[in-house]
């Protein structure tokens, strides 16, 4: 019955999470609890499913502020109708705060309550005032007023007060705690929740923390006794609550959007969408195939009757519109995820894959038995491309018809320890240093028991967190000590603001915002719901992810050059067998191609040697943290490869795992694998599924493995079957990857290799365009290119465009995007008057693009104004453009002179750098060359050198990575100007080279020559050091990930 | 030669390395301030040129080229100091020089009859020695120049420096440094040998100022510098006096002449230093603040002598040093604003008086501490100009005036618990005794839990003579008597 509860989702000034306050309240008695967060429905979600778990009854309300004549109002909902106003209240005063919320809102169905802190020191007729307009707006019966009793002085007064008020204007007062927490111990959080706000210490806060400890949830019979000489307010408070019981979150109203008659634009009913879905459905195969087989034609039958069954034939339609929309605006996109295994989403154009030909298994996306919706994610080219996509949505279901989803930013260690050492008084300087040895090896809580560092990281990279504190400058025996102990367990993991999903939508026919209260997110047009992903599947809000790919962008912009310059390129129709594709991957010589350009991949290539389609698809779910944690990369290339005997753990899961050799690689074989050795139900795999797509939830897990190990031990599976089994899920749990998804990923791989192969001057040239993506600078792209036999112009104001463009086969130009500081608009100018005529003279160039003298020098330091006349030379450009030209006719221009000496090469490759963050122009490591009389190794002679040879090798950090499972080991890409060498430096040598790893750009390594598998040269880092480039080149690489 | 530079290259570093006696060869940098991770260095000294180190690097790149390299953070106090020690040094040099940077002084050597340069620089270098810090001299004909000059570590030709380092090192204004050094100018030779005309086009006239310098066209006026010293006198006395009659004597005879230098350059005392040199070698020093600037040499001699009552000194004193601070003199229209004190300097020496007597720390004004502890005072010490320190203003929770108990008493409560707090039902002891008639409470209040915890619950009870108490209980079982309600 305690009505006036608020969470830790009031952000900052609740302290207990609405789970924990739910389980409290059942513990205590209660038969219901009212969340009435700040500002919004934030808690609500979680807060229904705890009360749906212990039985009690979750009632919504909000606490809302700046209403005229409140600082704080407190309103409950009776009805779904006063839900529904509430939500739009609520949204209207995030997205329009000048809104007169009484006077243009409706607030039927909503219940107020005066509370005592509902306006600040009042007087009598203040409150008077107060009550009466709730009275008007709220109608009579429908306002109460709260009295608390939390042991303060002055409090007995203000409840007379509030009583007297309450009789004379025949106001019901009710009984409550207004518990900002659930138990004694939180109060610490909610004092420094209270400092936070405030921007506060603690030793500064004063009177603004709490005189006690009293607003903890108290049980139902606790409150009568307090309220004892007020029996009526606990009796009302009592039958509001099984009042506004009568509503709960189940009976939201939520339903999935119609599909729309696109003639007459009404609402299509059940069986029209069906019947427009096998249409699309009908038309899209004949599209896809001239003769359908029987295996197809079974298949999308009974696809068609599972859809129809469960409802979701608007779903589809929903989806493929959007596809439909982004393909007619020329926009390239592709489905991921699990839909890849439906007929239907390959018919209607969300996904490339045909799950007949590869097998595989529609079950894994929509079953009868499963009773949460599809999940269709589409990948769309990052950037304005996707956004207009979204904005289409936007637009569709406006207004407040459509929103992001929201993304819970919770305290982690870091921001934790940070945020608490603050309001402690402890100087940033000791938050620093905690968080440089946060950052490497991890620290460890031992009083959490989730799966953490422990499970993941070898135990000497591992720090215990009290020992962390100590070296951050806090000794144990400090007073202060065990209070940031106490505050850092339990800020983590409270919610801290609300983000934006990555791509998450949800939408609605008749207005979102009823279902949900909406705010504006940090980017512009934007809106964002108050719940996160989980929160909506759990309501059965359906949500269709929109994610950004910038390989697709990349892609695209290669297709459309492909297309201008006359040989297009139809994705869908490029052989799935093309040797010269293969050759590329076998040599790893993969360096801006999606997915298989990451230096693990480049390593294992070589051993796993491509030969078809499927074989890529393994190789892009291999190389993945879950797979290597379950020790089960190797198992595979060694079966692969011959060495090692392929066996399926139990000779039931042989159909299962017989495609990747024994070894489970997919989601899919994991839940097969336990529906035949421990007898899942369709249900219990998918609720296997979704424990393991909650990657850091060990309760889901824990309760399944359970019933795994139940399961398999009833039916006599020996016990070292079933910890292989166990261990598969638990690897998979942390890094999962669906087989559909590997597919569709290494569709677009295959796609990115082809274009490589057989388009590089548009590959390049469209991954330059849609910079930065992936794992490589542009100047690593350009010099691959190089490689490739591409080479790059540079920079011109008469030749360049806006964005990079293909000259010719093996020719690119450099567009102005390239040159940092370059205004838009002078870009486009500078194409637009050239459209009008080609510059006569670097006046004429002046006098028509007006550049700004910061611009005109980068211009001319970047080379740009070489090809004009009478520009000799970088320099020249420089000193000729820094005058602006004389608008007198008569004037005769002065006699050339030769002021600067024009760049050096090594000049021109540090402006390159510095303004491009690329050249051109020859490798730095060409250029150091020239003066060293040393012969060292390059990363092209490394080939014909035997294993073991002692070696000196030099060149350019292109990438540095250390991930947790490579047990402190350090991997690097060194970039000369004949290729790139891969360093691998042991844990040892790491530590004592660290800084120098972790901040020179330029490298000179001993080390010795090791041939792995796929006789791919690695080097064995023994010792380095910076190499002695005089000029610091600004350059990027791409550092552990 | 007209001019002079002495340049005191990376002072803030140097004057570090000096206190802490770091040889020259150990390679150490300032730190900018800010996260360790993300700070750079802002100087560097010779040792740690030798590692590719640079101003600007990133502290884990320097670190990485040189794992011995010292890494220091500012001090601002140590940095104070080095400078009030070069200003000094330089004051005994020439009667005319300008303060240019804080690490470079431009000296005008016009009124020195100088024999030979290299003798005078020799002899300047080698009187500096006793700062222990690095010291580059350059001469020239004119100020910019022999600025100049002085940046050169080995007296080369001042066109001989280099464009980069220079804008780096921010010791000389260099306009448009990034422009030239685009333009790929190594020195200033290189700037000088441009057309004049051109750079004037291109650049405007602060480039034409700079390039006349290099030509030695450009001469400006020194801005002369005066020392503070000017209002600070030492007296020794031969032989050392025993009592303060005679150290009053000679106060109010100095006080007067620091006085007049003062009116001389319309400026008040605001503080009053005082330093006291015994004979056995110990020292007494004290800052008299006055509680309004004045000029009046009794009213700053009031205060000296207040203070020496006060003070027993150890040893006969041998050395009197007296030092006024200057500011701007009080001004207020005779007559218009009425003030709270008529003579705040009086009332101040009043109250120097009365600290002598119950010390420093047990003086102030008395204020309730923005805390939900009740009873919680503190005392704020006595602003100099005696304004009310801000206090947190806290509103009695009760219209009952209560007669607080200090200390309050303890007392013996029969009481019962009831839920989580005693109850009282009779007062055993104390001055009021006897069974309660009516209690209203508890009111417990909590906080500090993160130090120095306390806690305790408040009643107000009701004896039978309706007497009216307030009662605190501390756990686990203390009672007291906290006030009485009139």
């Amino acid at each position: 019955m305690e009505l006036l509860a608020k969470s830790n989702f009031s952000f900052l000034r609740g302290a207990s999470s609405p789970e924990s306050l739910v389980e409290r309240a059942a513990e205590l008695g209660h038969k219901s609890l009212a969340l009435v967060d700040h500002m919004g429905f934030y808690g609500s979600a979680r807060a229904h499913a705890a009360a749906q778990k212990f039985g009690i009854k979750a009632i919504t309300g909000a606490t809302l502020d700046a209403l005229p004549g409140f600082q704080h109002l407190t309103i409950l909902n009776k009805s779904r109708k006063g839900y529904q106003n509430l939500s739009r209240l609520l949204t209207a005063l995030h997205c329009h705060p000048e809104i007169d919320a009484f006077s243009q809102h409706e607030l039927s169905g909503t219940h107020a309550i005066l509370t005592p802190e509902s306006l600040r020191n009042p007087t009598k007729a203040q409150l008077l005032t107060a009550a009466r307009t709730l009275l008007k707006n709220f109608g009579p019966g429908n306002v109460s007023i709260a009295l608390f009793r939390h042991f303060r002085r002055g409090e007995e007064k203000r409840n007379r007060l509030l009583r007297d008020l309450g009789e004379f204007l025949k106001i019901s007062l009710i009984a409550s705690n207004s518990p900002t927490y659930s138990q004694h111990p939180d109060r610490l959080l909610a004092d420094a929740f209270t400092c936070l706000r405030e921007h506060k210490t603690l030793d500064d806060a004063g009177r603004l923390l709490e005189a006690n400890g009293e607003r903890f949830l108290k049980s139902p019979k606790v409150i009568h006794n307090l309220f004892t000489d007020y029996p009526q307010a606990f009796h009302n408070a009592l039958a509001l609550s099984e009042e506004c019981s009568a509503f709960s979150l189940e009976k939201l109203g939520y339903r999935f959007p119609s599909y729309r008659d696109p003639d007459s634009g009404k609402l299509f009913t059940d069986y029209e969408q069906c019947e427009y879905l096998r249409k699309v459905v009908r038309n899209g195969l004949k599209r896809l195939f001239r003769n359908l087989s029987k295996n197809h034609n079974q298949q999308i039958n009974k696809e068609l009757l599972t859809i129809e069954k469960l409802g979701f034939s608007g779903y589809f339609l929903i989806v493929w519109d959007l596809v439909r929309f982004a393909r007619s605006q020329g926009i390239l996109c592709q489905g991921r995820g699990s839909a890849a295994n439906s007929l239907v989403c390959y018919a209607i154009g969300v996904t490339s894959v045909d799950p007949v030909e590869s097998g595989l298994l529609f079950e894994r996306f929509l079953s009868e038995n499963r009773q949460s919706w599809p999940d269709i994610d589409i990948d769309f080219p990052s950037g304005e491309r996707r956004e207009s996509v979204i904005q289409y949505v936007y637009q569709k279901y406006a207004p407040h018809g459509a929103a992001m989803t929201a993304n819970v930013i919770t305290y982690k260690p870091r921001s934790a320890f940070r945020e608490m050492s603050k309001i402690l008084g402890f100087p940033e300087s000791i938050a620093n240093r905690f968080t440089d040895l946060c950052a490497s090896p991890k620290v460890q809580d031992s009083s959490r028991e989730e799966l953490s560092m422990s499970n993941y990281y070898p135990s000497d990279q591992v720090m215990e967190l009290a020992s962390t504190i100590e070296k951050s400058g806090i000794p144990a025996s400090h007073p202060r000590f065990e209070p940031l102990l106490k505050l850092y367990h339990r800020i983590l993991d409270c919610p801290r603001h609300l983000g934006q999903h990555s791509g998450g939508m949800v939408f609605c026919d008749d207005g979102l915002d009823h279902i949900v209260p909406l705010q504006p997110a940090a980017m512009e047009n934007r809106t964002v719901l108050q719940w996160d992903k989980n929160d909506c599947e759990d309501l059965g809000i359906v949500k269709v992810d929109l994610l950004g790919l910038g390989m697709l962008a990349a892609m695209e912009d290669a297709l459309k050059i492909c297309e201008r310059r006359g040989h297009p390129v139809n994705l869908a129709q490029i052989p799935k067998d093309d040797p010269a594709t293969y050759d590329l991957l076998c040599r790893a010589d993969t360096v801006g191609t999606f997915q298989v350009e990451s230096r693990a991949q480049m390593a294992t290539l070589p051993i796993m040697q491509p030969r078809q389609f499927y074989d890529l698809a393994v190789e892009v779910a291999i190389i993945r943290p879950g797979p290597i944690v379950g020790d089960l990369v190797h198992p595979y290339l060694n079966r692969r490869t011959g060495r090692e005997a392929i066996e399926y753990i139990h000779p039931d899961f042989e159909p299962i795992l017989k495609r990747t050799l024994g070894v489970p690689l997919f989601q899919e074989q994991v839940l097969r694998m336990a529906m035949v050795i421990a007898g899942f139900t369709g249900v219990e795999a998918d609720f296997l599924r979704k424990a393991m797509s909650f990657k850091k939830s060990d309760e889901r897990m824990n309760a399944i493995v359970k019933k795994l190990k139940t399961r398999m031990n009833e039916r006599r599976v020996s016990p070292e079957v079933q910890q292989r089994v166990i261990d598969s899920i638990g690897s998979f749990a942390l890094y999962g990857f669906p087989e559909s998804h590997a597919i569709s990923f290494a569709l677009i791989a295959y796609a990115s290799c082809w274009l490589k192969v057989h388009r590089p001057a548009e590959f390049y040239c469209g991954l330059i365009n849609n910079q930065p993506m992936g794992f490589y600078s542009v100047n690593t792209l350009i010099q691959d290119a190089k490689r490739h036999g591409v080479r790059s112009k540079p920079l011109s104001v008469i030749h360049s465009m806006v964005t990079t463009e293909v000259i010719n086969d093996h020719l690119l130009r450099l567009g102005f995007h390239r040159l940092k500081g370059l205004r838009h608009q002078t870009r486009e100018r500078i194409v637009e008057e050239r459209s009008q005529g080609m510059f006569s003279s670097l006046d004429d160039f002046l006098r028509r693009v007006r550049p700004n003298v910061k611009e005109r020098r980068l211009l001319a330091a970047a080379g740009a104004l070489n090809d004009l006349p009478e520009v000799d030379h970088r320099r020249d450009a420089l000193w000729l453009a820094e005058q602006l030209p004389l608008d007198d006719l008569f004037a005769k221009p002065p006699p050339k002179e030769q002021v600067l000496e024009m760049m050096s090469p090594s000049e021109r490759l540090e402006t390159d750098f510095a303004l491009q963050g690329a050249t051109t122009g020859p490798h730095p490591m060409r250029l150091w060359r020239q003066d060293q009389r040393a012969e060292l190794a390059t990363s092209a002679s490394l080939f014909g050198m035997p294993h073991g040879k002692p070696l000196t090798i030099a060149g350019l950090v292109i990438c540095r990575q250390r991930p947790g499972t490579a047990k402190g080991n350090c991997f690097i890409s060194l970039e000369d100007e004949y290729g790139i060498a891969n360093l691998f430096v042991p844990r040892k040598t790491f530590h004592q080279y660290k800084l120098v790893i972790t901040s020179e750009s330029f490298l000179l390594v001993q080390g010795r020559l090791q041939i792995t598998e796929g006789k791919q040269p690695t080097i064995y880092v023994t010792s380095l050091q910076a190499l002695g480039i005089s000029h610091d080149l600004s350059t990027t690489s791409h550092d552990f990930h | 030669m007209s001019y002079a530079a002495l340049h005191f290259q990376d002072l803030p570093l140097t004057c570090l390395l000096a206190r802490d006696g770091s040889p020259s060869t150990q390679p150490a940098a300032l730190l900018s301030s800010g996260e360790r991770e993300k700070s750079h260095l802002i100087a560097i000294n010779q040792a740690a040129r030798a590692f590719a180190i640079s101003p600007g690097l990133l502290t884990t790149r320097a670190l990485a080229r040189c794992p011995d390299l010292l890494l220091l953070d500012p001090d601002p106090l140590i940095e104070k100091s080095a400078h009030a020690e070069t200003l000094a040094f330089v004051d005994s040099l020439v009667p005319d020089f300008e303060l240019t940077t804080s690490e470079t002084y431009l000296l005008d050597l016009s009124t020195l009859l100088i024999a030979s340069e290299a003798d005078w620089i020799a002899h300047t270098l080698s009187s500096s020695s006793y700062l222990a810090l690095p010291l580059q001299v350059g001469l020239g004909p004119t100020p910019d120049l022999a600025h100049l000059a002085s940046l050169c570590p080995d007296q080369d030709d001042p066109l001989t420096l280099k464009i980069a380092k220079l804008a780096l090192n921010k010791t000389f204004p260099l306009p448009h440094s990034q422009v030239l050094q685009l333009w790929g100018l190594q020195t200033l030779a290189d700037l000088a040998d441009l057309p004049r005309q051109g750079l004037a086009e291109r650049l405007g006239p602060e480039l034409t100022r700079l390039h006349d310098i290099t030509h030695g066209k450009h001469h400006r006026l020194l801005k002369l510098h005066r020392a503070k010293d000017h209002y600070r006198i030492t007296h020794q006395f031969e032989p050392p006096i025993k009592n303060h009659e005679p150290l009053l004597f000679i106060a109010k005879r100095l006080l007067q002449t620091l006085c007049t230098r003062l009116q001389h350059h319309q400026r008040a005392a605001a503080e009053l230093h005082l330093t006291l040199a015994f004979d056995n070698g110990a020292a007494h020093s004290r800052k008299l603040t006055l509680s309004e600037p004045s000029l009046a040499p009794d009213v700053l001699l009031r205060s000296l002598h207040t203070h020496l009552d006060t003070f027993r000194a150890p040893a006969p004193i041998e050395e009197f040093h007296l030092a006024l601070i200057p500011t701007l003199p009080h001004h207020s229209q005779h007559q218009l604003f009425s003030r709270g004190l008529k003579d705040p300097n009086q009332f101040a020496d009043t109250f120097r008086r009365l600290s002598a007597i119950v010390g420093p720390h047990n003086l102030g004004t008395p204020h309730q501490t923005d805390s939900h502890r009740p009873d919680s005072l503190a005392l704020t010490s006595v602003a100099p100009d005696f304004q009310t320190p801000p206090v947190p203003q806290i509103e009695p929770s009760t219209n009952l005036p209560l007669n607080r108990q200090r200390p309050p008493i303890q007392i013996n409560v029969a009481s019962e618990k009831r839920g989580r707090y005693h109850h009282p039902l009779a007062l055993l002891t104390g001055p009021h005794q006897g069974p309660i008639r009516q209690a209203r409470g508890p009111f417990p209040l909590s906080g500090s839990w993160w130090q120095n915890t306390w806690q305790q619950a408040q009643w107000d009870v009701e004896l039978k003579d309706s007497l009216l108490l307030q009662l605190t209980f501390q756990p686990p079982g203390n009672w007291q008597l906290t006030g009485i309600y009139a």
